[in-house]
């Protein structure tokens, strides 16, 4: 059975139509994961830590990594933090595919020239 | 609470990808350092949170009571052009950490094992770890003062390592240096990119 949707069709959130890793997947979620906030959503009802992080998103994009070192909170509380605001759309989380998926020789050229620069 | 945000360095939202590095050794064999040397945001560090039940912390309240060790974990940042970020992680020497790091390799681009010619040995267990999760990696010597310099021979030896792992030597203070053995995990990851395309066909 369809079920019965409220006159909503044709709004599209802003966080939907992404490539980005969406799903509230806990393990999809690691150190380097970087968050993107979507500021246009409701910050109603967000507990108090995951206020704090979105607080600390809103000028712009963080990894994991990073939250937990600027808000000292362990890694773990931040997976499951990021996790919910990812379900709630609060945020759009990207995890690097895995190397074996993304044999990307442009990516490392690019890679290995800044180096050279730095 | 005091607001943080003034210390704070958020990437460009052109960013559309990370990629992450972890830096593996003894402890005390300079992997902070070397991090510090290339990062562009000052040092942070993570606090990790390990449970005896460390997959099913499912909410703060799990916390307190169980068995836990806390690790710091140091990383850095760069950012490639204006769309990739790439992390550098410290993984935490001390055997107990294992479980930890073995999941920290997950997803990692490569791998760079420090070690000290005073304890060479010291940085076996690490290399053993990678080779097992399939990262590749290089083999990087730190110079201390007043440790033993030794031939790329006698290290490549000493470390069992086959003609096709690169061995760097630098000083992890230096930036310039401290590059070294980045420069060289990557030009590694290419080539064995390329060895693992498919031959062109001459049809």
């Amino acid at each position: 059975m369809t079920p019965v949707r409220r006159s909503r069709a044709g709004l599209v959130r802003s966080h939907t139509p992404t490539d980005g890793q969406a799903r509230p997947v806990r393990s999809s979620l690691d150190e380097s994961t970087l968050l993107y906030p979507d500021t246009n959503i409701e910050r109603g009802g967000l507990s108090m830590t995951a206020s704090r992080v979105m607080d600390l998103l809103a000028p712009g994009v963080l990894a994991l990594a990073e939250i937990s070192a600027h808000l000292r909170m362990p890694v773990p509380i931040v997976k499951v933090i990021a996790a919910d605001l990812v379900a709630s759309g609060h945020v759009l989380a990207r995890t690097p595919a895995p190397p074996e998926q993304r044999n990307d020789c442009e990516l490392l050229e690019r890679i290995l020239s800044a180096l050279h620069e730095l | 609470m005091p607001s943080m945000s003034s210390d704070v360095r958020h990437l460009p939202t052109s960013v559309t990808q990370s990629v992450k590095i972890i830096v593996l050794g003894p402890f005390g064999v300079g992997k902070t350092t070397l991090i510090n040397s290339v990062s562009e945001i000052r040092p942070l560090s993570t606090e990790e949170t390990m449970t005896q039940y460390g997959q099913e912390v499912d909410d703060l309240a799990d916390l307190p009571d169980k068995t836990t060790t806390t690790v710091a974990m140091d990383f850095g940042r760069l950012t490639i052009g204006d769309d990739v970020a790439l992390y550098l992680f410290g993984a935490p020497g001390q055997p107990r950490f294992r479980s930890f790091v073995d999941d920290l390799m997950l997803g990692a681009l490569g791998g760079i094992v420090l070690a000290d010619t005073r304890r060479i040995e010291a940085s076996f267990d690490h290399i053993d770890r990678l080779e097992h999760a399939g990262v590749p990696y290089v083999i990087t010597v730190n110079t201390f003062d007043g440790a033993p310099a030794y031939s790329e021979d006698e290290l490549r030896q000493a470390f069992q390592l086959d003609e096709d792992t690169p061995l760097v030597v630098c000083d992890a203070r230096r930036r310039d240096s401290a590059k070294l053995p980045l420069i060289s995990l990557v030009r590694h990851l290419l080539a064995r990119s390329e060895a693992s395309r498919p031959e062109p066909s001459h049809a």
